[in-house]
């Protein structure tokens, strides 16, 4: 650890009482189940090495490619998606895979294993044809590379099948691909980053599967444009006057990242690194819940820092403790079971309640009710509290959306 | 009403994003202008701050003034939903960035008089209000101004600091169509035969006092000619033992310009100070700033030396049964008087109406032009508003009354609407 690092953990130790959470992932037993995805954090041998030092329990390696291969990055590379007061829902960016090369990713691998024997130190590849693909993976695994992940779905620039088309939306080439690197990885896992923007996603999956390799990370980001400058007409970022699509990601995409690894996960036995979105311990949780068996953090740690792994393991600790779980894999796919197809959702009705001792009285959820729901309030008064139309309320729950007091609005369940 | 700087861009959208938009929102109700404040604020968190500042002055062609001057805090701020949650939208502050951030653009051009002719007497916001809204609908509207320049005290006793920027850009933007006369006192109606309709809103020209011995004493002066003063020039009060006594707003913001101005400076009121009619937002900067308050105090006789004064004894007062303003009466206690030196005293209780203008209009009991529904008169064609009606208010009051005013005046005159 250097003395920088070392400082800091000094002035700031950490305060919380925490549990063991370590978990097993593809025969890896992690220290706890947050790695860092490949990114920019990533990428600079200084940086990985405070991530792991301040408690992240592995790194995968930005994206390495063959000697020789172009990288042509422009800039700006970052974009974002802002709510009105400034928060970031979401980041795009047209970065692309690292401008090192496998030689130095390897020698990193050597180096991070030695200083972090203990860490999961895997590494992200990204070829050209067979012979490339081939190759990195046995460099890899002949550094010692605990893990391989390999770059399906980068949405900016892909050097796979076609240019522009992210080779994980092809379930043919998913398959063949996805053979050649185990091929070469042999025992060292493997795992294949997909794209959620595929026709069906699951097909992607089981195409993984067939192929051999351990597991997939899921879900990436998603390709996007971020906006657009209403004066110059050009999207953002603009790059001398013109823009491209880019990656979206952060809290913006959670969601599609739940459906993604549900969806894998009641697909496949496949294991699962969720990533995209999370930005703290409860999304976290929610991803593994839903199937994934660790999880990996980017754009939260390229906000933050690496020092919200604080907010992660504090969170996982103090869930174990109040659910009662054993350990963290006791929290893999536990909600994969309440997840069902509409039509065998049991039919029941419930109705809107109003806390009238927590609700301010702003009737946003009148005027919601009486344009986009069912005209089933009935409007009292400036500051009196909006009244439920009990025969005219179906139970849609849009009132408890926009309610701004958290618990004011519930749906109550109506028996028969 | 805040002195402090208007929002950062950054500030302003934030506020705007704690506004919950609510239906029917309360804020609305409690703006004399009636401005539709979710909207404008709606518009800033989209961006749209030219839409927001054409709301603005839709509702209010004194929109700049009165970003300056508003006391939200006691009216749209004082009933935010949001206040519920955690503390209520800063409605000012947003209001002043919008109109800090668009440039002020003339009204459109008004329709060329062709109705009823109006006169409307005083070019305060009441009638300023008034005349532009009658404009507006093509009515030939003519304005007299006793004063040299239009905008009542906002011309003349709100501080040039306060207000002198904002008056003059909002008069830019919709007075000069207005046919203006200044220089013109009118104290009667009798040339006045050949309008249809007169709307008289002159605001309180009697200058305060209260009518005892020694208030003629060099260093006694009302709070407006006193203010009226400070606005041209720094008064030249440093060092001294300033009094002032009253407990509305114009005896907080000539006690502020007092203390400003290197006096020492207490208050003296005859109530409590829940009592006090000033805006509880200038009392807490006024006592912030370092000025003394007396209260349950009243002056009896101001005592002076060689013809100037030095003192003013003082009695005490007790709460006696609730008087017509629903607050308690004060009554004086025997055998208290004492005395409080001083080397001047401001006056800021008592102005009125002017005792013998307007000999044909009835007066109600406070001695204000008495005003009928719809700003009637006692006289029929005479519609009465503003302060002179009604006593000390907002300048966003009597310009929004101003324009009820026209409405009523076109109303009756049964010209196009």
């Amino acid at each position: 650890m250097s003395a920088v690092v070392r400082e800091v953990f000094d002035r700031y130790p950490s305060v919380h009482p925490l549990r063991d959470l370590s978990v097993s992932f593809c025969g890896f037993e992690l220290e706890n189940p947050f790695v860092l995805s490949a990114g920019p954090s990533t990428d600079a041998l200084d940086i990985v090495r405070r991530g792991l030092a301040m408690g992240w329990a592995g790194a995968v390696l930005k994206t390495t490619s063959m000697p020789g291969t172009p990288v042509s990055l422009t800039y700006p590379l970052m974009t974002g998606w802002h709510s009105g007061d400034r928060r970031l829902l979401g980041m795009g960016n047209i970065d692309l895979i690292s401008v090192h090369h496998i030689d130095e990713i390897a020698a990193r691998v050597r180096t991070l294993k030695k200083e972090f024997p203990r860490k999961l130190i895997a590494a992200s590849i990204m070829g050209q044809n067979r012979e490339a693909w081939q190759s990195l993976a046995s460099t890899l695994r002949k550094a010692g590379v605990d893990l391989i992940e390999c770059s399906f779905s980068c949405p900016q620039g892909s050097m796979g099948e076609e240019p522009g088309r992210m080779l994980a939306q092809s379930v043919e080439a998913t398959e063949r691909v996805a053979r050649w690197v185990k091929e070469a990885a042999d025992t060292t896992p493997v795992l294949i980053k997909i794209t959620p923007l595929v026709t069906d996603v699951a097909e992607i999956a089981q195409a993984v599967e067939r192929a051999g390799c351990d597991g997939v990370t899921a879900a990436n980001s998603f390709p996007s444009l971020s906006g657009v400058n209403l004066r110059t007409f050009v999207p953002e970022p603009d790059v001398g006057g013109s823009s491209t699509f880019s990656g979206y990601t952060g809290p913006g995409i959670k969601p599609l990242t739940l459906y993604t690894v549900a969806k894998i996960a009641g697909a496949t036995r496949l294991a699962i690194s969720g990533n995209g979105g999370i930005s703290n311990w409860h999304d976290a949780a929610e991803v593994m819940v839903v199937g994934a068996g660790c999880v990996q953090l980017c754009t939260a740690v390229m906000h933050y820092g690496f020092r919200i792994i604080d907010d992660l393991t504090s969170g996982f600790s103090h869930l174990l403790d109040e659910t009662g779980l054993a350990n963290v894999g006791e929290l893999v796919g536990r909600a994969l079971p309440n997840i069902r197809d509409h039509d065998s959702l049991p039919r029941q009705k419930v109705r809107s309640h109003i806390n009238k001792e927590t609700c301010i009285a702003c009737n946003a959820c009148y005027v919601a009710c009486r344009d986009g729901g069912h005209m089933a309030m009935e409007y009292v008064g400036q500051e009196e509290v909006p009244r439920v139309l009990e025969e005219e309320c179906v139970g849609c729950g849009l009132c408890a959306q926009v309610c701004p007091v958290v618990d004011c609005i519930t749906m109550e369940f109506i028996p028969e | 009403m805040s002195s402090a700087p208007v929002f950062t861009r950054t500030q302003a959208v934030a506020e705007a994003w704690r506004c919950l938009q609510c239906f029917d929102a309360p804020c609305i109700a409690a703006c004399p202008a009636s401005v539709n404040i979710p909207r404008f604020i709606r518009m800033i968190r989209s961006g749209t701050l030219t839409g927001a500042a054409e709301e603005l002055r839709s509702a209010n062609a004194f929109v700049t003034l009165c970003g300056a001057v508003c006391p939200s805090s006691v009216l749209c701020r004082s009933r935010c939903t949001r206040g519920r949650i955690d503390r209520a939208i800063d409605i000012g502050q947003l209001h002043r960035f919008v109109t800090a951030s668009v440039p002020a653009r003339a009204f459109p051009d008004w329709p060329r008089p062709r109705g009823p002719r109006v006169a409307v007497i005083g070019a305060g916001p009441a009638g300023l209000g008034c005349a532009a809204a009658l404009s507006q609908r093509g009515f030939d509207v003519t304005v007299f101004e006793k004063e040299s320049r239009a905008g009542g005290i906002a011309a003349f006793e709100i501080p040039k600091a306060r207000a002198e920027n904002a008056l003059e850009q909002d008069l830019r933007a919709f007075a000069e169509q207005l046919r203006i006369v200044t220089s013109k006192p009118i104290r009667s109606l009798k040339d006045f035969r050949e309008f249809d309709a007169v709307f008289v809103a002159v605001g309180l020209g009697k200058p305060a006092g209260i009518g005892i011995e020694g208030e003629d004493l060099l260093g006694v002066e009302s709070a407006s000619s006193f203010l009226r003063r400070a606005r041209e020039k720094r008064p030249d009060v440093a060092g001294e033992n300033a009094i002032v006594v009253g407990g509305g707003n114009t005896a907080m913001s000539a006690a502020m310009v007092l203390f400003k101005a290197g006096a020492d400076v207490t208050i003296v009121y005859r109530r409590r100070q829940i009592d006090m009619p000033a805006w509880p937002e200038k009392v807490e900067e006024a006592a912030a700033t370092g000025i003394r308050f007396r209260f349950l105090e009243n002056p009896v006789r101001v005592v002076g030396e060689k013809g100037r004064v030095v003192g003013v004894d003082v009695q005490r007062q007790q709460l006696g049964a609730p008087d017509a303003s629903g607050r308690p009466r004060p009554i004086p206690v025997d055998d208290s008087s004492f005395r409080l030196s001083a080397d001047r005293i401001i006056i800021a209780v008592g102005a009125g109406v002017e005792a013998d203008i307007f000999p044909e209009l009835a007066r109600d009991e406070a001695g204000h032009l008495a005003s009928g529904e719809n700003n009637e008169s006692s006289v029929s064609g005479v519609f009465v508003g503003g302060d002179a009606a009604h006593g000390e208010g907002t300048v966003v009051g009597a310009f929004s009354e101003g324009r009820r005013a026209a409405e009523n005046i076109a109303k009756r005159l049964g010209a196009a609407t």
